[in-house]
């Protein structure tokens, strides 16, 4: 026997929206196409559609349980005093909950003897009112159109004919009775919720060449083995889950429909779904039709009709028996007969009696990833949710603008990546991966030339420059001093791993064997064949006329070490197998992106064995080096590098104080000073897993004696010059990054502090909210009182800041900040008072007042600020660009993860790693363009 | 493979090397030196020395009313402030009431003034690493300094590398060398080939690394096809300064021609950089002397020195506020009319000026100097640092620019002028074919005729 989804209780929502002129919706970039475009759609909601009218129930609607109990009782021939007394007392008991002894008259109340649900004939046919009236949604099932009996205009479409015997039956029951618009049915929410939980996930995806205008689709309704249970903040169906679907799954019906005005209708065919084990297996429908609307808000709205076997529906409801009845006030034998006598196609051959009833059902659906999951051919096929990549940037722009008007859902948004770039080597990478090549031993001797900062960062810079002629001579000289030292006596044992036959004359043998070895290093990447060749000739040749296998050897080596394989990080493309159309970092490329961003430093070996057998294209290999790499101790170089490149410690170059009037500051305590901020950042972040918004608040630092010296608290000499663990106490201004020598110290002059330029880079790096420049022309005559020349505190001086309108509209975003510092001096040693006058050190934050350096450090807390500055700061250094705006979906679905997870960096750092949109390239690369091309 | 020691001839050589029997060519390119009369012109006696060119920034400016000249032309009185450069009255001009014009951009203080002067454009945004324009001395190397060593020479007093207005077109910012050891070894150490020594012995190491350049130059060319536009200009970038390079190797494999003027200076002491005054006066003094030796040994023949960055930061021991915070925060002594405090930087600055000129003047050349064969363009960065007004900027010239200007000129120019004009005047003076300098409000055709000769 089939079993059919029971009666659903009415939804607390509105029903379908009266079609106006309907309006396609582009879709958000990431839905499903097994074409060329497509959409899918998790069903939210599925219950019979039922039409509420003025004239649907004319003779009012069926009763309720007390009402048909206590007749059917009357009917068995109970006397009304016990039915009342027997109401009074066990159905309506003083918990609220019906007796034993109740449910079992109720359940036998036909012959007291047979449980009335397997046998509702022992009750008589209470003939339940009908649905009847103008309206009920469906199709013309029958083609008889309006001849047809019993038959309605729908609604939506104003055919006429519409075939719904099941409105009919059961329209009138209160249960089930359609609400004015919008309140929803009762009944559909609870039922469908219900069964929601305990099945598959029904999936509708429509597909075809193009949705944006009328044409041929495909409908493909499918389950799926994830069920749809997680409730958004309204405690509707969550938007953008991701539901797998197997090769073969438990139900799959491919439908061919055509999409007119925004409209999608199928042509009729059989659909089969399964629905939950328990109340409904399996729901089935003749002649199927489905019509569906996409809304301009990105749902899905349509009906299913067609004719469904009666006894299935009637079963669901007899089947969870009293409950049923008591619970939704559906009277169980008064349905069996109207859905018997309702039933309208398919006569059993054999009693002639119909076995199919015309419906309709509502169906409400949000957008939806399907993940095919299952065999091979499953794997290698484009999984639908990712389709179409933007082909241009502008449909990307499109897309997006309509992605970011909704609320982010779980899933991570598409970003379109960028055109590859070439990145130089900072000073601290070369050194790094020269070390990892050929030991820490390796002396590099040579000025490297200056890195430009672009949009704060060094890491976005080094994409904007090549090399300059005195950059390029000492990246020469630099070569030329490496590759001296790998050769000589002292490392060539170590670092040759063969000898020359002759340690007078050229030896390609060995000379190859060194290459293969160390150059891939060097080069993060297998050589060409023409790179390889090259090296060892020259090394060949430059021996021959050096007469000296060594020489030669260094001469080719040195000129890898200048050439720009070397030097620059280079991006290769390659066609993304992922995502067809699209284009990703190879798999080299995508091993130096994550190992720069993680360790500071080039691909060591089994991140390049990773990329070689292309374990880090997939999913998963990638996840399992990105793990590796988070848990090993090299992280502290990448998060070292990160934060010495966004507080720009770089200015320690060239930070000089006046000896006569801060004879404590030396070139040792400005190294004691950037250890100790950057060692309570790793300990905060990494050790710690910590609030990264901490670094605001926490009063854990490490000091040295000197330290302790400036900042005015003993630190014992005992533990020599390290850093010993220190912890100022609750409430002292020292507490935070904000307060730390390596931020008071940078940001002030050589002999006296600065406000300004405190509050400037606190504003510009830790909230990245740029500062405007000072306009031109600048009159400071009228800012200073010339009647007052010797202002005793900073805060007098910078009096005007505040009071000029035109100062005051950009000195309000600094100042403030920069004067709750005063209490540090440009050397960051405490005081109090300047001039002999106390000092004041109140403020405000956007809003926030403080009264002193530790109130601000909260205030920088709480900032909204604070947290989405870090991870745009941690994209821009991973990606080596800018946020742009075709990124910040992404960005600010990294923002809202962050927040998240607790604002925990590593995990950020997790998160960046593993996405695909960290390795997506956006425009094909130029080789695609000059293939054939080659030479100058 | 054979060395051909006269290294006068052709220079293409091939080298060959095997490799699984394909035979792998790697080719020098052919040198030009040689064909061209300016070669010939580094001979002793007679011929004219080539020009050079230097500039020489100092930030903040001097002081409204006190450094113009009083009168105008020939035979000019110095003002107040720049009378300390009397010694050189008849070689240095003296250009007024010029301004840097800003067409509506941002000021970006310290920094628009030495962009319009150098590259002639207000930079597009206020990080003015990134403003694509080339800067004159850039410009002016590459015409007269293409057969030098080095293509030019940017050295900062204040310890500074990133304190420079040097850069190629879309290209980062030269650095700056900051210590006079450092820029010593660099020029006279093992790599120096005197013009003067009795023998040349090409070393063969040198031809090593020469002919790996040229094979890392040709192999940078075919990876460049693989490139988006932003990368391969990056790259051209990286071959302009290779070809420097592989230059400097070629000179180290020829004899140089005999300088009479030139002789190697004493190797100076290591010096602690910093921002005093005297720290900064110490070092320059060596970049000086350097600097001039520099161009009297024909190892460059453009320099730029950045005495103070925009922002000076030049101070007096003990003292709490540097030059540019004195510039700001000095209330204008209402009797004297101006800041007395901001007024004391300017001997300490002049004086490096003059130090600079006593170098470049000690070195004779036949019966002229060294500055009379080449132009110093001293300029700063402010009218009146205290407003960040770009309005009525000193300029300075110094030498002639071998015969090409006239000196001893004060030109007053009309209003409003933009300073360009001397930034074309002396791509002119030496020898290049400008005809226009600068962009928008800037843009100027306008020499300075009365300077000319």
């Amino acid at each position: 026997m089939i079993n059919a989804c029971a009666m659903i209780r009415s939804r607390r929502r509105h029903g379908l929206i009266a079609l106006g002129a309907a309006l396609l919706y582009i879709s958000p970039p990431l839905q499903n196409a097994a074409a060329a475009a497509g959409k899918s759609f998790v069903v939210g909601y599925f219950y019979p559609a039922t039409y509420y009218g003025d004239d649907t129930c004319p003779k009012g609607l069926n009763p309720l349980p007390d009402v048909f109990f206590k007749r059917d009782l009357k009917i068995l021939g109970l006397p009304q005093a016990d039915i009342d007394a027997m109401f009074d007392k066990d159905y309506n008991n003083q918990n609220g909950k019906p007796t034993t002894k109740w449910v079992s008259v109720a359940a036998t109340r036909g012959n007291g003897r047979d449980n009335v649900y397997l046998h509702p004939t022992t009750v008589p046919d209470a003939h339940l009112m009908p649905a009847v009236g103008r309206f009920g949604y469906g199709f013309n099932l029958d083609g008889k159109g309006a001849a047809s009996p019993d038959s309605y205009e729908d609604p939506q479409t104003h055919d006429k004919g519409v075939n719904n015997r099941l409105f009919r039956a059961i329209g009138c029951i209160p249960a089930y009775k359609g609400s004015p618009p919008p309140q929803p049915p009762l009944e559909a929410e609870y039922r469908w919720d219900s069964t929601r939980m305990a099945m598959g996930a029904w999936l509708i995806t429509i597909s075809g060449e193009t949705l944006s205008r009328d044409g041929d689709v495909t409908v493909t309704f499918e389950s799926s083995i994830d069920p749809a249970t997680t409730q958004d903040a309204n405690a509707h169906i969550q938007s953008d889950m991701t539901y797998r679907v197997l090769a073969r799954p438990a139900s799959r019906n491919v439908l061919h429909g055509v999409l007119k005005n925004g409209v999608v209708t199928t042509d009729p065919t059989t659909i089969v779904m399964n629905c939950d084990p328990y109340i409904q297996p399996t729901f089935e429908f003749r002649e199927a039709r489905l019509r569906l609307r996409l809304t301009p808000t990105g749902r899905l709205e349509g009906v299913l009709g067609g004719y469904q076997p009666w006894y299935p529906i009637y079963w669901s409801h007899a089947k969870v028996g009293y409950i049923d009845e008591r619970g939704f006030g559906v009277d169980t034998p008064a349905l069996y007969y109207a859905l018997r006598s309702n039933a309208d196609a398919y006569p059993d051959p054999k009693s002639g009696e119909n076995t199919a009833i015309s419906a309709a059902y509502m169906i409400e659906g949000v957008p939806a990833f399907i993940a095919h999951e299952g065999d091979a051919d499953d794997a290698a096929r484009l999984a639908p949710n990712t389709a179409h990549l933007c082909a241009t940037l502008s449909q990307c722009a499109a897309s997006l603008e309509s992605a970011l008007t909704r609320v982010l859902g779980s899933a991570e948004p598409l970003s379109p990546g960028a055109p590859p770039i070439a990145r130089r080597l900072r000073p601290d990478q070369y050194r790094r991966v020269i070390a990892d090549v050929f030991g820490p031993n390796v002396k590099i001797e040579g000025r490297f030339e200056p890195d430009v900062r672009e949009n704060g960062l060094f890491a976005v810079g080094v994409g904007r420059i090549g090399v300059t002629s005195t950059g390029m001579e000492q990246y020469d000289a630099m070569a030329r001093g490496v590759a001296a030292q790998v050769v000589d006596e002292a490392h060539r044992g170590t670092l040759i791993p063969c000898k020359p036959e002759s340690a007078t004359a050229a030896d390609d043998a060995c000379a190859a064997q060194f290459f293969a070895k160390a150059a891939p290093l060097l080069y993060r990447r297998p050589l060409t064949r023409d790179e390889f060749d090259q090296a060892v000739v020259l090394a060949g040749t430059a021996a021959q006329s050096l007469k000296s296998f060594y020489s030669g050897l260094e001469m080719s080596l040195a000129g890898m070490l200048e050439s720009p394989q070397f030097l620059f990080r280079q991006e290769v493309a390659e066609p993304d197998r992922d995502h067809p159309g699209g284009y990703r970092l190879d798999a080299y490329s995508k091993a130096s992106q994550l190992s720069f961003f993680l360790w500071n430093s080039g691909p060591d070996a089994k991140l390049m064995a990773a990329a070689q057998s292309g374990r880090l294209q997939t999913r998963s290999g990638l996840a399992a080096e990105v793990d590796r790499m988070l848990q090993s101790p090299r992280l502290e170089a990448g998060v070292r590098a990160f934060f010495a490149d966004m507080l720009q410690f770089d200015l320690f170059d060239t930070l000089a104080k006046d000896a006569q009037i801060y004879p404590k500051w030396t070139a040792k305590v400005a190294q004691d000073a950037e250890e100790q901020t950057l060692r309570g950042i790793v300990d905060l972040l990494l050790v710690q897993r910590g609030d990264y918004r901490d670094i605001f608040t926490t009063r854990k630092t490490f000091l040295t004696p000197l330290l302790g010296s400036v900042y005015g608290v003993p630190v014992a000499q005992t533990g020599g010059a390290e850093q010993q663990p220190y912890e100022f106490p609750d409430g002292d201004p020292r507490a935070g990054l904000h307060a730390q020598a390596s931020f008071v110290a940078l940001h002030s002059h050589e002999g006296l502090s600065s406000p300004t330029l405190r509050g400037k880079a606190l504003r510009e790096l830790l909230l990245c909210e740029p500062v405007p420049a000072p306009p031109g022309n600048v009159n400071f005559a009228t800012a200073q009182d010339t009647h007052n020349p010797n202002f005793k505190t900073m805060r007098a001086r910078l009096t005007a800041h505040r009071t000029d309108p035109t100062c005051a509209g950009c000195h309000k975003l600094m100042d403030p900040m920069g004067l709750a510092l005063e209490n540090f001096d440009s050397d960051a040693g405490y005081r109090t008072a300047e001039n002999g006058e106390p000092l004041d050190t109140s403020g405000e934050l956007d809003g926030i007042e403080f009264t002193d350096a530790a109130g601000l450090g909260r205030a920088l807390h709480d900032n909204p600020a604070t947290g989405p500055c870090f991870v745009r700061r941690l994209y821009s250094y991973a990606t080596g660009r800018p946020p742009a705006r075709r990124d910040m979906p992404w960005i600010r679905y990294l923002e809202k993860g962050f927040a998240e997870d607790g604002y925990r960096a590593p995990d950020l750092m997790r998160r960046i790693a593993t996405s695909e949109n960290f390795y997506r390239v956006s425009a094909p690369p130029a080789m695609l363009a000059s293939r054939g091309a080659s030479g100058e | 493979m054979m060395i051909n020691s006269h290294l006068k001839l052709s220079r293409r050589r091939v080298l060959r090397g095997m490799m699984s029997g394909a035979a792998v060519t790697v080719a020098l390119p052919m040198l030009d030196c040689f064909l061209d009369s300016k070669g010939t012109a580094l001979a002793a006696g007679g011929v004219p020395l080539p020009v050079c060119f230097g500039t020489w920034f100092y930030g903040c400016g001097l002081n409204p009313g006190r450094w113009e000249p009083k009168t105008v032309g020939a035979n000019y009185e110095f003002g107040v402030e720049l009378q300390q450069l009397t010694p050189f009255r008849n070689k240095i001009n003296v250009y007024s009431q010029m301004s840097a014009l800003l067409d509506g951009r941002p000021r970006g203080a310290h920094t628009v003034g030495p962009a319009v002067i150098l590259q002639g454009t207000t930079p597009p945004t206020l990080d003015h690493a990134f403003n694509p324009e080339p800067s004159i001395d850039v410009l002016i190397a590459d015409v007269i300094g293409k057969r030098t060593r080095f293509r030019s020479l940017e050295v900062s007093c204040t310890g500074n590398p990133v304190s420079t207005h040097s850069k190629r077109a879309g290209s980062a910012m030269n650095p700056s060398e900051i210590s006079p050891l450092a820029l010593y070894t660099r020029l006279f150490g093992a790599e120096f080939k005197d013009p003067n020594a009795a023998d040349f012995t090409p070393d063969p190491a040198v031809m090593a690394r020469r002919s790996v350049l040229s094979a890392v130059g040709d192999q940078t060319r075919r990876l460049m096809s693989q490139l988006g536009a932003a990368d391969r200009a990056h790259l051209e970038q990286y071959l302009t300064s290779l070809r420097e390079l592989e230059q400097q190797l070629d000179l180290q494999l020829e004899r140089p021609a005999p300088l009479a003027a030139c002789s190697v200076p004493a190797k100076p002491a290591e010096t602690p950089v910093g921002t005093e005054v005297a720290q900064v006066t110490a070092n320059h003094r060596l970049f000086a002397k350097l600097l001039a030796h520099a161009l009297a040994c024909d190892q460059t023949r453009v320099f730029n020195v950045m005495l103070t960055d925009g922002l000076s930061q030049l101070r007096f021991a003990g003292e709490a506020n540097t030059q540019h915070l004195f510039t700001h925060e000095d209330p204008i002594d209402q009797r004297l009319g101006y800041q007395p405090n901001v007024i004391r930087f300017v001997p300490p600055v002049l004086e490096n000026l003059g130090a600079l000129l006593t170098e470049l003047d000690g070195i004779r050349e036949g019966d002229r100097t060294l500055l009379d064969r080449m132009l110093v363009l001293a300029y700063t960065d402010s009218g009146y640092a205290k407003n960040h007004t770009t309005d009525n900027i000193p300029m300075l010239t110094a030498g002639g620019a071998g015969g090409r200007m006239k000196t001893g000129i004060h030109f007053a120019a009309a209003k409003g002028d933009p300073v360009t004009r001397v930034s074309l005047t002396v791509q002119q003076a030496v020898g290049l074919p400008a005809s226009s300098f600068g962009t928008e409000s800037n843009r100027t055709t306008k020499t300075i005729t009365e300077v000319m000769a």
